[in-house]
């Protein structure tokens, strides 16, 4: 075993200096050497690992997969619907492959585009961040993405600039027979002053059990305020380990939904930082698991800043097999006053065999603070379900209704509105007798 | 507030710990460190039989081949284990008639502590089983307990006059492998008390150990063992101060609890033991192993601590609810301040149907103090329609100290319910503000405000204990605000 770990090992060693022979720049060849370094210090993770306990990743480790490159086809296909007066990037693998990617006018100033395209003009602001945020030290998944940092999406809003079109990144996984590995970045600077509305989306990896290792980093100047929302509809044999860290300044605010429909194995490790005073974050989850499907959340909050503002909001619902886990660590640093943090994990279990861990945990060093967490695993009311009957609904469609309700709270500031009903529609088609519902206003 | 602050932290890290006392008694020790010798050594002491001496070796050849746990939140030196006395026993021990034959030294420890050995006859009903460093030297009640069937003494005495009893419990729910402490403890156990309670008895009082640490450098390894037999009832309470002294003193202790159908077993602690200077030099290192099996149908296990001394306490007491239809509960305050840490709480493992827990923690964290609660809940898959109701609170007084929360929860059951809770706060300034103008001075409205937000606690506590922990408290929270 240990000699496949470190046959996998070379392989990407061996993958890292072919790509690198082409890079120019001796700052990003430094910077994904060490990466890479951090890469094979750390290993993949085991559930021996605290923050793996209840995640094994199975094959993952031992798999020297395919890399893709920036030939990666996108399927017409597997493109989710546009979203109204949407801007959309399209990145296949993680490249994006031609600047016709980009379809729809952005506002002056604002940039959507490639990394390897920009990297070339090299602006201040992307060096400034690019992989500044990423916990590349402790976290292998993301010193790996970060050493195979070829291209990514990147977003720029500058100073005070509205952007009022949606922007809609897609990432589509390789598809085909044999297993392969992307790794999407994606960087997102919002200057100070400045609102953004994004869309990230994960679809595609058909044909066999691909590895998505994606990493974003969004950074929100102060006062800035950004409306996140992040879906993973890829193919139901992905492994999707994902990373997205926010960094909040003063007065900034920022919303983030991680919405799961789809994956084998998922991970989300969310991180948030509110590094300056008044800061407000707030990320949602939701999940809704079948299958043998298993989807971890992994949350780090972290106040570091008096009069910080956290809402986390994390439900799954798991049907079959499906097994769910939830770690939501919230630290309040040590003079970070005045913090008002509240965090919620709620799991319903529709069979006998999913299974729910949950692990929310408070970290507090400071002692005028308001932070409260709760977790609750259940089944759905059966009084709720009466009730409901009583009001003349037949059994299955009152059982679906508050299976979604219970879904919806957790999506119901979901912006675009177009994004939120499909987000709906998709939810319902997944639930045992969503259909049942469809029609339904 | 903030000069008022200031004042309570001064106030509390000057305060004196008010049990620091030495006894002076000559003690037959055995050399520092430990080997097969020195395993062997304590078990030929005790006169054991050879199984017992068999197992402690199991249990130290196992403990050499695991390292100390370095995952809870709590920060210590290295601790030299080959340093450590691991028996010291007095040196006269007679076989007492009556108390009056007590060393008058002894005597007056228990008096300073508060024991009231001679008064205990005729009041409030409590044997005591009094453990004086590693031996039992009085023992009270033991003829009117022995009347119903009970058997209560000490652990060295059990193993002599119930050897079966003992063999067919000791580490069935702790086993001698379970954890590095646990181990550690299962070589080199000196003593300890030991209940049984024979089917269909409830006893008729509380029975109740005061542990003492007492010679210097002897790491107290105690040794508990509690049988509740069918339909079986009994309240256990155990009470601890320490003496003050510099070197840190490593207490590692095992309690086993097993109740079988229908039995009941309520065990609540009040643990005061020496907290270290204000530098936290000095103190107690209480790494204690409780853990209690629901083997029955319908049994009920409850825990109730109050933690206030210690420099380090690292404990969880957990139930395993393994007959169907049983209760498992668990109630704790734990109290930090100066350098204390604290890493407690507990774990409740569902495997029986329709098995219920409760779990309600608060912790209170001043000065330098880091409170850390840290639980697990697990529904096994076959515990049907499992209940489960968990609420930790962190109070905050100062703004140097921390409070923790880690829950691990893990349900494999879909009939299950589970709820958890946890909140962090600090005494507001309005809620301080109306007490003063209805007249209350700001120490009582703070101790009104503490014993307030304990009160579901200690309303579990056996009445003689509650009025103790409340004073505990209110010692602890003297001249706390000015």
């Amino acid at each position: 075993m240990t000699t496949q770990l470190d046959s996998v090992a070379a392989h990407y060693a061996a993958e890292l200096d072919a790509r690198l022979a082409r890079v120019r720049d001796p700052e990003r060849i430094r910077l994904r050497r060490a990466a890479f370094e951090r890469f094979e210090a750390l290993g993949f993770p085991t559930t021996r690992a605290e923050d793996w306990r209840h995640t094994p990743l199975g094959p993952l480790p031992r798999t020297a997969y395919a890399l893709t490159n920036a030939s990666v086809l996108v399927q017409a296909g597997v493109a989710p619907p546009p979203l109204e007066g949407e801007v959309r990037l399209t990145l296949g693998g993680g490249y994006v492959t031609a600047p016709a990617r980009v379809r729809g006018d952005l506002p002056t100033g604002v940039v959507l585009g490639s990394l390897a395209e920009l990297s070339a003009a090299a602006p201040d602001w992307l060096s400034a961040h690019l992989a500044r945020h990423a916990d590349v030290r402790a976290d292998a998944f993301a010193a790996l993405n970060t050493a195979f940092l070829d291209d990514g999406a990147v977003v720029y809003v500058p100073r005070g600039g509205a952007c009022a079109a949606p922007l809609h990144i897609v990432h589509v996984a390789p598809d085909g027979p044999t297993p392969a590995v992307s790794f999407p970045r994606t960087l997102i600077v919002v200057e100070a002053g400045a609102t953004l509305d994004i869309v990230e989306q994960f679809v595609g990896g058909a044909g066999a059990e691909h590895c998505t290792n994606a990493v974003t980093e969004l950074v929100a100047g102060p006062a800035a305020r950004v409306r996140y929302a992040r879906l993973v509809r890829e193919a139901k044999t992905v492994h999707h380990i994902g990373a997205l860290h926010v960094a909040l300044g003063r007065d900034t605010q920022v919303s983030a939904h991680v919405v799961t429909l789809g994956g084998g194995l998922v991970r989300h490790n969310l991180t948030a930082v509110l590094a300056e005073p008044g800061a407000d974050c707030a990320l949602y989850g939701l999940h809704v698991s079948r299958g043998t499907q298993h989807v971890d959340h992994h949350l780090r909050v972290e106040h570091a800043a008096p009069h910080g503002t956290s809402r986390e909001l994390i439900r799954g619902i798991l049907d079959d097999r499906a097994h769910g886990v939830f770690t939501g660590r919230i630290i309040v640093r040590p003079g970070a006053q005045r913090t008002d943090a509240k965090q919620t994990h709620k799991s319903l279990l529709l069979s006998g065999t999913a299974q729910a861990d949950s692990r929310p945990q408070l970290e507090i060093y400071a002692d005028d603070v308001k932070c409260t967490h709760g977790a609750t695993v259940g089944q759905v009311d059966e009084e709720g379900v009466f009730y409901l009957r009583s009001r003349g609904l037949p059994a299955d469609a009152a059982r679906s209704l508050l299976v979604y309700a219970f879904a919806e709270e957790s999506v119901a500031s979901l912006v675009p509105a177009d994004l939120h009903d499909q987000v709906r529609a998709e939810v319902l088609a997944r639930l045992p007798h969503g259909e049942l519902l469809r029609d339904a206003p | 507030m903030p000069s008022t602050t200031d004042q309570t932290l001064q106030n509390w890290e000057s305060q004196e710990y008010k049990w620091g006392f030495v006894t002076d008694i000559e003690t037959d020790s055995a050399p520092p460190g430990l080997n097969e010798d020195i395993v062997r050594l304590i078990s030929a002491k005790k006169s054991e039989p050879d199984w017992l001496c068999e197992w402690r070796l199991k249990a130290y050849r196992h403990w050499l081949t695991m390292t100390e746990p370095t995952w809870p939140n709590v920060h210590y030196p290295p601790i030299d284990y080959q340093a450590i006395v691991y028996y010291a026993a007095p040196k006269q021990l007679p076989k007492l008639k009556s108390l009056d034959e007590l060393d008058p030294k002894l005597r007056e420890t228990y008096d300073r502590l508060g024991i009231p050995l001679e008064e205990q006859k005729l009041l409030a009903g409590v044997a005591v089983d009094a453990v004086f460093d590693s031996v039992s030297v009085a023992t009270t009640f033991q003829a009117k307990l022995a009347e119903l069937g009970i058997i209560f003494c000490s652990f060295s005495e059990a193993v002599r006059e119930h050897p079966d009893l003992v063999r067919k419990y000791l580490g069935t729910v702790v086993p001698y492998a379970d954890n590095f402490f646990a181990a550690l403890n299962s070589a080199v156990f000196t003593d300890g008390s030991f209940v049984y309670i024979p089917k269909g008895v409830r006893c008729p009082m509380e029975l109740s150990t005061y542990f003492r640490i007492n010679a210097r450098a002897t790491g107290q390894f105690e040794r508990t063992l509690i049988v509740a037999d069918e339909g079986a009832s009994v309240s256990y309470l155990e009470g601890c101060t320490a003496p003050m002294r510099d070197e840190n003193q490593l207490h590692a202790a095992v309690v086993e609890l097993v109740a079988l159908d229908d039995a009941r077993i309520k065990y609540s602690t009040i643990q005061n033991w020496y907290p270290g200077d204000a530098e936290g030099r000095g103190g107690i290192y209480n790494f204690v192993t409780k853990r209690g099996k629901c083997q029955g149908r319908r049994s009920h296990i409850s825990w109730t601590q109050v933690e206030t001394g210690s420099a380090i306490t690292w404990k969880y007491p957990s139930c395993i609810l393994l007959g169907d239809d049983s209760v498992g509960e668990f109630y704790s305050v734990a109290l930090t301040k100066g350098r204390q840490q604290a890493d407690t709480g507990t774990k409740m493992l569902h495997i029986g149907r329709n098995t219920r827990s409760t779990i309600v923690s608060k912790g209170i964290s001043a000065g330098h103090g880091q409170n850390t609660y840290r639980g697990q809940v697990r529904i096994n898959r076959g515990a049907a329609h499992a209940r489960n109701f968990t609420q930790c609170d962190s109070l905050l007084i100062g703004d140097r100290c921390g409070a923790h929360t880690f829950p691990y929860i893990e349900v494999h059951n879909h009939t299950a319910r589970m709820e958890h809770e946890a909140t962090t706060t600090k005494i507001g300034e309005d809620q301080l503000f109306y007490c003063n103008q209805r007249g209350l001075s700001r120490e009582d409205a703070v101790n009104m405000i503490v014993n307030g937000f304990c009160k579901e606690v200690f309303r579990e506590l056996p009445m003689e204990f509650a009025v103790e922990a409340q004073k505990l408290l209110e010692i602890s929270l003297e001249g706390s605000v000015g």
